[in-house]
């Protein structure tokens, strides 16, 4: 395996029951490597990003993290993890902790680091997602895309190799997905590894180095953006793109 | 009425605060006996949600008052080996029997109610705290118990008023709280409206616990 593979698939299946929703999945994430996943909904392209971080397990073949083999012990996922940060759709923050806790809690508590390097760390992070105004307000208190951005600063925190986002704009107001996505444009221009599950094709045009598109559990198709927006190498994506872009 | 009021008043406000006390304490107490019942009601399917289960069912199915009693009277009969293991100081006294009998059956039902709350905290906060490699310990004591503290907030704040009126058994095994010391009047003076006077304490006294819980649950802003 290359030393310069961020993530590795190799001949990945994975069920939900009798239901197989992963399908041979075989796919090589070089590092500082942008990926964007898209497809229709149900098509495994969630669940082929949770399993990154083993918040999905896997049945049968192989997925390797930063050259560790992920496998279902404990140490295993708990070592993963440190090297992979994720944002969910719903952004999830701690609603009982104020944007500069939410970002320090795993960085105190699982690292260990002292609490006033871990609070300088954070405030370095909230600003680049230019939210260091709002470090000592709750979530509550703040719009969908401030959640949003304080739950990157909080995964950054974690000082990931990689990062993960499961459709991190699609519960959001139109002005918000933009103030999102240039904090997201930001990250990849530092040399981040991503695999961004997204809809948002300006997005993918933009940053992404190749795009991944997946329908019915299999990748069908993998293409460098321009290629892909331009002229679609398989019907099933050409018929996905005219859907998305028809309206 | 006043007269059974001011004329006695050291005794009521020796009661009052009696009363204040042991619920304030068998609530607090009872609280910390019921989090790991909670717990291991809520994650456990083996051995230790079968005991936790147990524990619940026991104790919101004795009656309190007859757990007053078997706690009190009935460890009298063993009094031998209570003094053996140095235990009698402890269960010769009516106070600490009615603690006792208090704790354990208000943590029964605290622990049903913390369970019903960490239950319903959903998914994507246990996936949250994975995804953030946070340690079993740190995500249970840092995430998911200060939320569903708040979320079981109100319900607890019921036990405790609840547990106030439930003291009041505590006359019956010869505890001056305030229905000892009501009991106490009325046999001196045969007047019954000294129980106005008492339920008069309570009414204040839940209303101040009413008061201050609102309060509370009004500072805890990040529930809005």
């Amino acid at each position: 395996m290359l030393a310069d593979t961020a993530i590795k698939f190799a001949n990945m299946n994975k069920y939900f029951g009798a239901f197989h929703v992963l399908k041979d999945i075989n796919l090589d994430v070089a590092k500082g490597e942008r990926i964007v996943v898209c497809g229709p909904s149900g098509s495994g392209k969630s669940t082929l990003i949770r399993c990154v971080n083993a918040l999905e397990k896997y049945q049968s073949g192989h997925l390797y993290v930063d050259g560790i083999e992920l496998d279902e012990t404990t140490s295993t996922i708990r070592k993963v993890r440190n090297h992979v940060g994720m944002c969910f759709q719903h952004f999830n923050l701690f609603p009982h902790l104020t944007a500069l806790e939410n970002c320090t809690l795993s960085p105190i508590c699982t690292h260990k680091i002292p609490k006033a390097d871990a609070e300088k760390q954070a405030m370095d992070y909230l600003a680049k997602v230019r939210m260091e105004g709002f470090a000592h307000k709750y979530p509550s208190q703040l719009s969908g895309g401030q959640q949003q951005r304080v739950a990157i600063a909080r995964s950054l925190c974690m000082e990931p190799d990689i990062m993960l986002f499961d459709e991190p704009t699609s519960a959001l107001d139109p002005e918000s997905i933009s103030e999102v996505l240039d904090v997201m444009v930001d990250l990849a221009g530092g040399g981040m590894t991503m695999m961004c599950v997204t809809h948002e094709m300006g997005f993918a045009r933009k940053v992404a180095d190749r795009v991944v598109f997946m329908d019915a559990g299999e990748i069908v198709e993998v293409n460098d953006p321009e290629g892909f927006f331009a002229n679609p190498q398989e019907e099933r994506s050409a018929k996905f793109l005219k859907q998305i872009i028809n309206h | 009425m006043f007269e059974l009021y001011f004329g006695e008043m050291s005794r009521w406000n020796d009661g009052l605060i009696l009363t204040a006390v042991m619920s304030t304490l068998s609530v607090v107490i009872g609280f910390f006996v019921a989090l790991p019942i909670a717990l291991a009601r809520s994650k456990s399917k083996g051995i230790l949600g079968f005991l936790a289960l147990g524990y619940v069912n026991i104790f919101r199915g004795v009656p309190l008052l007859v757990l007053m009693f078997l706690i009190y009277y009935g460890s009298g009969q063993f009094s031998r080996e209570l003094r053996g293991l140095g235990l009698w100081w402890f269960f010769r006294d009516a106070y600490y029997c009615g603690l006792l009998a208090l704790v354990l059956n208000t943590a029964a039902y605290q622990a049903e109610i913390i369970r019903g709350s960490l239950d319903t905290i959903s998914a994507s906060v246990l996936e949250t705290n994975a995804a953030l490699n946070l340690t079993p310990w740190t995500s249970f004591r840092r995430v998911l118990l200060p939320i569903a503290f708040a979320k079981a907030l109100p319900p607890l704040g019921n036990e405790y008023i609840l547990m106030v009126k439930a003291t009041s058994l505590l006359a019956i095994i010869t505890v001056f709280d305030l229905m000892g010391q009501a009991r106490m009047i009325f046999s001196e003076t045969f007047d019954l409206r000294v129980y106005y006077i008492a339920a008069a304490h309570y009414l204040v006294l839940v209303l101040l616990i009413e008061w201050a819980l609102r309060r509370f649950e009004a500072r805890i802003k990040w529930m809005a």
